[in-house]
Order: C-alpha cells, then sequence, then structure tokens
C-alpha cells in the first residue's frame, strides 16, 4: 500500500510534522506530493508560518525545496509571487502579515519550484485550509514546523505523518525510544464517556481549568495569574472529583501537584496530545503514582516515515532501521523517506 | 468652530466620536478628519443632516441593501498607496492588481446595491462601475475575481509561454521514452520522476546501471545510490531552450505589468474618486446607524442665539447607567442669549446637565443627530466648558489658578458668539470674593452674544436678567426613610426647572451629609449656626 492510499480519502486535511530538524519531513511532504500527482489528486499546500525553511541553511543540509505540479492550491507570501518563479494565479490576500509580506493564496499556473508559507495560529491554518478546499483543492498538506507541532491538533487536521529520523538521537534505540514517546503522547485515549468529552469541551473552548464532580456538575479554578495552577487545583480536589479538565498544557508540575493530593481515583482531561509536555522519565513515574490522562480529540496518525541520515555525519542500517521501527510501532505503518519509490510499499 | 482641548476632553466628544463606525478603511480615515461645521457652513450642516435623515428612513425601508452594501465594504482593504504610487509612475506586482481587482469588483457590487435604493445619491456619495478598469484586470471578461498575467496580455506572452509548453511536453515525451528504454533493458521499474534508488548492498546492480549510458547517478548517500535517466543531448538542448524561454516569459511578464501599471494610472483619477465617494457614503451610513442606536433626532439649526432641549439624554452617561440597569432621567431647557443659573442639591446632576448641554451643542456642529425628543439650537463659534476641579501640577497653578486661566481664555473670544459652560464658578477660593468674581463674571457676560450657563451653590447670583434654574432634588422626600446612602440617586429628581421670583439656594447639603453618615454632633452644631 502506499502512503497516499493510506492518507486520501479518509482524510482531507492532514499534517505533517517532525520529531526534530533533519528528520525528513520535507522530503516526505514531496513525496506525497507526488504520489498525490499521480493519482491526481488536486492539493492544497500550506505551511505553519515562521520561516523554517532558511533555518536549515544555517545547519547546511541540502532541504529539497516544494515542487508542484499545475493546479496545486498554494498558501504563500507575497514576496515569493514573482515572474522568476512559477506562475501563481492570485485567489486571495489574507491580512496575516509575515517577513516576506502578506499570505497570498493562489492556484500554480506552471509546474515548479514555490515557496509555501502560512499563518502562526492554528485557528487561521484551519480557516485557511478550508479556503483552499473551496478553491478545489481535495487534499490539503500541512507542513508543520517544529516549533509548532500544534497543526497535528485534530481541530486543525484529520490526521497526521509523523517524520522521524537519526538526527532526533545518536543511537537506533533512543531515536525509536523518543519517537515511541512522542506517538504514546499523542495516542493518549480519548475519555470513553461522551458526556464528559462534552463538558470537558465545554471547559476548554472558555479557556478555564475544571472539575467534573461524580454528579457531572462542574467547579472551576481560579487558575489564570498562577503559574503554579497545580498547588491551586490541589486545593480544590474533593472526594467527589472525578475529573481534572486543564485547558493548556498538561506538565509534570502541574500533574504531579494533582496527584500527590487526589482524594478520590481522578483521570486529567486535556485537549488533545499536542497539549501534553511531559518528559518520558516523569510520565512513567506519574503513570505508577496511578496518573489516568484522557484527551477529549484523540491524533490519528496516519504513517511514521524514517530518515536514516543525520546532518552529523552519522546514519543507521536502513533495513535494520525500517525493522525495528515496525516492530516498535506494529499499529501505525512506517515508511523509509530516503528509498526512493520502493520505499513506501507497505 | 473652537472647541479647546479640554472642552473635548471634557465633554467626551470622543467617546461618542468612538460610537460612530464606519465599516472601509476609507471611512475611517474620514471620519479621523471629521471637524465640526463653522456657522459660515450652516447651509452645508443642514444638508448633512438631511441626508443622515434620509438615510435614516431608508435604513428603515431597506434594510436589507444596506446589509448587503456593508457586506460589501467589509472586504475593502485599503490599497490608495497602489494607486497613488501607480499614478506617480510606479509599477505594481502581480498582488497589487489582485487586490485593486477585488476593490474595482467591489466597486461594481456597491454600486448596483446603492442603486437599488429609493433616493438620488448626490454626486459625492454615488460609488460608480469602473468598465474600464474592469476590462484592463479582467481582459478575457471571465468574471473571477482572481489575478494572473494572463496570455491576451501580450501576444509575445502568449507565443512565448505556448511555445515552453510545447517544449516541456515534448521533453517529458522524451524523457518517458527514455525511462521506458531503460526499463526494458534493466527489468527495473523507474518511478514517476524517471530516477530509481538502489541500496549499496546490490553493488552487481549498482555497477550495472553506472555502465548504462543510458542512466547517471543523481545523488548518494551512504547505502544508496540514485540513479536517473540521463539526458541525450537533444534532450539536453531542449532543457537549455526552455530555460532560455523561461528567462524571456519573465522579462516579458514585467514588461505586461509594466504597461498594465501605466494603463491603469491613466483610470487613477476615477479609482480615487471613486475611493472618495466610497468614505463618504460610508461615514454618511454610520451616522444614520448612530442615530439609530442612539434613538436621536435630527437637530434643527436656529438663526438666533438659542438652545432649547427636550428631554436630552447624556448618551456616555446613560449608557453607563444602562449597563446597571437604570434609566437616565432626561434634562430639558430653554436658554436665550444671556446667563443662566443652575442651583440645587449637591449630587443633583447639575454637572451632568451642564455637560449635556455642551455635547449635544457639539454633536449638532459635528453633523450628528442629538439623543433628545427635541433641539433646536443655533451653531456656535465656540464651545467653552469650565469643570472647575483641574489642577494644573504643570504651571503649578490651584485649582483656583487654573480655572481663573480657562475663564480667561474664554473671555478673550466671548465677543464670538459662544456656548459658555461654567460648573461652580470660583468655588477653589474663599467664598466672599468667590462671590464677588462670579458677580463681576455673570455681569460682564450677560452683554455678549452668548448663552452662559453656571452652576453655582452661591446665593444671590440671581438677578434680573439672569435666568435661574434648579434641579428638583430631593424636594419632597422624607430623609428619615432614605437611610442608606447609594440610594439617593434614586430618589434625585433631576429634572431642571425655571425659577421665577428670587428663591435662595436649597440647603441639601446638610440632609445628604447626614445620609452619608457624618456624625450627628457635627451637624448639630452646624444646623444651629445656620439658625443663629
Amino acid at each position: 500500500m502506499k502512503l497516499i492510499d493510506l492518507i486520501y480519502p479518509k482524510n482531507r486535511i492532514v499534517s505533517i510534522v517532525g520529531t526534530c530538524k533533519n528528520a525528513g519531513k520535507t522530503v516526505t511532504l514531496n513525496e506525497i506530493i507526488l504520489q498525490a500527482g499521480e493519482k491526481g489528486i488536486p492539493i492544497g499546500l500550506i505551511s505553519t508560518g515562521r520561516d523554517g525553511e532558511r533555518r536549515d541553511v544555517l545547519t547546511e543540509t541540502e532541504k529539497p525545496p516544494v515542487f508542484v505540479r499545475k493546479g496545486t492550491i498554494i498558501t504563500t507570501v507575497e514576496n515569493a509571487i514573482k515572474p522568476e518563479h512559477a506562475g501563481i494565479e492570485i485567489y486571495s490576500v489574507t491580512d496575516y502579515n509575515t517577513p516576506m509580506g502578506r499570505v497570498v493564496i493562489g492556484r500554480v499556473v506552471e509546474d515548479g519550484y514555490v515557496e509555501i508559507s502560512g499563518p502562526y495560529s492554528s485557528r487561521t491554518i484551519k480557516a485557511m485550509c478550508e479556503e483552499m478546499m473551496s478553491f478545489g483543492a481535495e487534499l490539503v498538506l500541512i507542513d508543520g514546523s517544529l516549533d509548532r507541532r500544534a497543526s497535528a491538533a485534530p481541530f486543525v487536521s484529520d490526521g497526521t505523518i509523523l517524520a522521524t529520523g537519526a538526527a532526533l538521537a545518536r543511537s537506533q534505540e533512543l531515536v525509536i525510544d523518543k519517537t515511541l514517546h512522542i506517538i504514546n503522547t499523542y495516542s493518549i485515549p480519548q475519555a470513553e464517556r461522551g458526556e464528559i468529552r462534552d463538558l470537558a469541551e465545554g471547559i476548554i473552548e472558555e479557556g478555564k481549568t475544571g472539575l467534573i464532580n461524580e454528579d457531572l456538575s462542574i467547579t472551576y479554578v481560579d487558575t489564570l495569574t498562577s503559574l503554579r495552577s497545580g498547588s491551586l487545583i490541589a486545593q480544590a480536589l474533593t472526594e467527589d472529583t472525578r475529573y481534572v479538565v486543564l485547558s493548556g498544557s498538561a506538565t509534570a508540575d502541574t500533574l504531579k501537584d494533582i496527584m500527590q493530593n487526589a482524594k478520590s481515583e481522578i483521570t486529567i482531561l486535556v485537549k488533545d496530545g499536542t497539549r501534553i509536555f511531559i518528559p518520558q522519565r516523569e510520565l512513567h513515574l506519574l503513570q505508577k503514582m496511578g496518573l489516568k490522562l484522557n484527551v477529549v480529540d484523540a491524533i490519528n496518525i496516519i504513517a511514521v516515515t524514517i530518515n536514516p541520515y543525520s546532518p552529523e555525519g552519522y546514519y543507521f542500517d536502513s533495513a535494520a532501521f525500517l525493522e525495528n521501527m515496525r516492530r516498535a510501532i506494529p499499529d501505525i505503518p512506517v515508511y523509509d523517506v530516503m528509498q526512493g519509490g520502493n520505499g513506501y510499499e507497505y | 468652530m473652537n472647541i479647546n482641548n479640554r472642552t473635548y476632553k471634557i465633554l467626551d466628544i470622543d467617546r461618542v466620536l468612538s460610537d460612530l463606525h464606519p465599516i472601509t478603511p476609507f471611512g475611517i480615515k474620514l471620519k479621523s478628519l471629521m471637524k465640526p461645521y463653522t456657522r459660515a457652513e450652516e447651509e452645508e450642516l443642514k444638508e448633512e443632516l438631511d441626508r443622515v435623515e434620509k438615510i435614516r428612513e431608508l435604513v428603515d425601508t431597506q434594510r436589507a441593501v444596506f446589509v448587503e452594501i456593508r457586506t460589501h465594504m467589509r472586504g475593502i482593504k485599503d490599497i490608495r498607496k497602489s494607486v497613488e504610487r501607480c499614478m506617480e509612475g510606479g509599477v505594481l506586482n502581480s498582488v497589487e492588481f489582485f487586490e485593486l481587482k477585488n476593490l474595482i469588483s467591489i466597486m461594481r457590487s456597491i454600486s448596483q446595491s446603492q442603486s437599488a435604493l429609493h433616493w438620488k445619491i448626490p454626486e459625492k456619495y454615488k460609488v460608480h462601475v469602473l468598465e474600464e478598469v474592469e476590462k484592463l484586470l479582467d481582459p478575457e471578461s471571465c468574471g473571477l475575481k482572481t489575478f494572473y498575467i494572463y496570455d491576451c496580455y501580450s501576444e509575445a506572452l502568449r507565443n512565448l509561454r505556448a511555445e515552453r509548453t510545447k517544449a516541456e511536453h515534448l521533453l517529458e515525451e522524451m524523457r518517458q521514452k527514455k525511462a521506458r528504454d531503460v526499463e526494458s533493458e534493466t527489468g527495473l521499474k523507474l518511478r514517476s520522476t524517471g530516477d530509481i534508488t538502489i541500496s549499496r548492498n546490490q553493488a552487481d546492480l549498482i555497477k550495472k546501471l553506472i555502465d548504462c549510458p543510458k542512466l547517471q547517478v543523481f545523488s548518494e548517500t551512504y547505502i544508496n545510490v540514485t540513479f536517473k535517466v540521463r539526458p541525450d543531448e537533444s534532450m539536453a538542448q531542449l532543457m537549455q531552450e526552455i530555460e532560455n524561454l523561461k528567462e524571456k516569459e519573465a522579462l516579458e511578464e514585467m514588461k505586461v505589468l509594466e504597461e498594465l501599471s501605466q494603463k491603469v494610472a491613466s483610470q487613477g483619477q476615477a479609482i480615487l474618486r471613486n475611493i472618495d465617494a466610497i468614505a463618504h457614503f460610508d461615514l454618511l451610513v454610520a451616522k444614520a446607524y448612530l442615530a439609530i442606536a442612539m434613538n436621536a433626532v435630527k437637530p434643527i439649526i436656529s438663526k438666533g442665539i438659542c438652545c432649547t432641549i427636550k428631554n436630552g439624554r447624556h448618551p456616555v452617561v446613560e449608557a453607563g447607567l444602562k449597563k446597571k440597569g437604570k434609566d437616565f432621567t432626561p434634562i430639558s431647557v430653554n436658554l436665550q442669549r444671556g446667563v443662566a443659573v443652575i442651583t440645587g442639591a449637591n449630587m443633583g446632576g447639575k454637572t451632568v446637565s451642564l455637560k449635556l448641554i455642551g455635547l449635544l451643542a457639539a454633536m449638532v456642529q459635528y453633523g450628528l443627530f442629538v439623543p433628545a425628543g427635541y433641539m433646536e439650537a443655533s451653531l456656535w463659534d465656540f464651545i467653552f466648558i469650565s469643570a472647575g476641579d483641574e489642577q494644573s501640577l504643570d504651571s503649578g497653578l490651584s485649582t483656583f489658578g487654573a480655572e481663573m486661566q480657562g475663564i480667561k481664555e474664554m473671555l478673550d473670544m466671548c465677543n464670538q458668539r459662544g456656548l459658555i459652560l461654567i460648573d461652580e464658578l470660583a468655588r477653589g477660593t474663599n467664598p466672599r470674593e468667590g462671590y464677588a468674581i462670579s458677580y463681576g463674571i455673570i455681569s460682564y457676560l450677560m452683554e455678549k452674544p452668548c448663552i452662559t450657563i453656571i452652576t453655582t451653590h452661591f446665593d444671590g447670583l440671581v438677578r434680573e436678567g439672569v435666568k435661574h434654574l434648579q434641579v428638583k432634588g430631593l424636594r419632597n422626600v422624607d430623609y428619615e426613610k432614605l437611610g442608606d446612602p447609594d440610594v439617593i440617586s434614586q430618589y434625585m429628581d433631576y429634572t431642571l426647572i425655571e425659577i421665577v421670583g428670587n428663591t435662595g439656594v436649597p440647603k441639601d447639603a446638610i440632609n445628604i451629609s447626614r445620609l452619608i453618615g457624618v456624625p450627628e454632633e457635627i451637624l448639630k452644631e452646624a444646623e444651629s449656626i445656620l439658625e443663629n
């Protein structure tokens, strides 16, 4: 099965995020664009802002620019539309400003290399993905920059491709371990009861912290001004508390404060896996303390791509790396992007 | 028309103008340049008020059209700089042409909506359809809002593009053929991009492919070698040709942008005129919407020196009360040339009355409707208010010093027609002198072509030729029953009544102090002093 078949038509907005720099994210993106092109799927491209492309010049690795086919809908910036580049028919000029000018949506009128750009906020990205679909894109790909993994949030995209590779750590074992941690975080299960998800959704919408009690009543905790919100939540816990809903990020300190003061068996709820920032070791510790962590929206990881090369000069045996990664995550298809076409057969 | 900064601030003119919401950047800009009409512009002001009235009527009867127009207007971006640059000979880029095209298309929509209004729109407010510009930016008349350097802008461009497309197709065909040749020779399957990646484990195969003249090494890594179809000489030539064509195409596109910019520049005046019309129409509609929101009426401009307000409401105070679920008690006044003195209880809304008169008078001169049941007033050369309690720490002046400085500035102007509002004249100094100075100022102002309103607690300022207004205040209220000072405002009757004959200043100060809880022994002594 080819990567594109996993992606489309089940998913219409797909983000591609990397576990680190040089994880092969852009190679993956180009491969998906190519495969979509072969299938004749009209695509839209957007990236999550920030001038990430330029930064790679500093590490002196070759970063392939994005090559697109005629008809592709792209989000780019004003200053990237020049006669010497691929022709772009302008469809929409947004109010969103970047150092390279305003963000523009257009249709590529001839095959060629283009610069993909986009806004920073998830909400705006989502809106622009929908706008691109209204212009004819059937599949929108979000090039998620490293510091904006939030584009993987289910609120924004239907599914996510996670790109990982040798650049993440020195040894295969470590790379697999770290990747697995990210996947585990992203795969934290959804709260089972629908009414709990609805209540949590409401609390998160309002940007508040709330406790859901046994009788489904909600106790709000005013944590807006406090850095150590954990201790404030801890004070509010009662024997009736069943769920603690955090609208911001879940950090180890906060969760520790809550777990140590729990007076009953509680589950902690966050919006989705992109809101969880807990190092592996501490997550293990917390789980031993009895932590139950759930999300409101589950992230759909469509596939993992691996890059056996690190720009620092070391590399893994690609066949073994692929094999080991597949064994470590049996539920998610893994592809080696550096092997060209064959690496995509699964 | 002179309203000094202090008066502007005290009267809250800012706050009222901040409720005036034009939608387009052009309307917003025009609003920022709004100035009060002068007496010499009376006719223009009347016309403006008539137009606001007309629009308000139309909003009532044709609301849907306004919803439509306002929706169109929301899509407008400020591209005046591009238009101006273009008119100065600058070359616009594709994004700028896109935005211009968008604006021109919105202008058509507004123009069409405008023509649905039952109103013979004055030229200044009328948005035209700019067909010339439309044609320039949509040369193939496809009606799309997108922009691209279309083929039909230049025959040369069309030919270059056609030639390049042909060459690219040819190249692709040659590449495909080569790829198929390679596939049949090697038995391997190439990717659609014409490349293939082989693991170094297959050393023999790699060696074989390196020797294959139809392939070339494209990239190598530690474990893989990627081969690509090797272009033969004719393909290489074609590739070079395509590059050359692309270069020519880019040059031609720049030429097209330049020519297009010149053509648009020749229509620049028409575009700017339309922008101006949008600005004026936008602001006019905003005034009508403000009038509706404030439940305001069209003021009548009087030739003589007068200011009549029936059931006037202070829009800012009213909005504040509304939030607390309370109503504003309307105020009515009927003033002619000369001096009026307002006396009455503390907390009786004298200051609010004063500010209301000044604010409504200023609103008239800004061409706005006024929140009242009826208003007839003259136009003023100046409006002046002294709130009496500002200290000027910068210049080291006391309350009294600052007040007199303001009064002096006003007295310099008072041979012109003015509306003069003074809150508690001379209260910042000893009552004897304060009274005397007040007396003198009133005498002086009685002779001027102005309306002066002064609030005071001094007895004896009211005399022949001075109108006396009084806040009804807490009369007829049983103080024993009031109890809580917070409820004073509920029992306070803010109505201004005209007092004929000489009655003194009402004495509510002790009653109010008692309500607020000032110790009884102090108040008892105060009362005994008054009795003696």
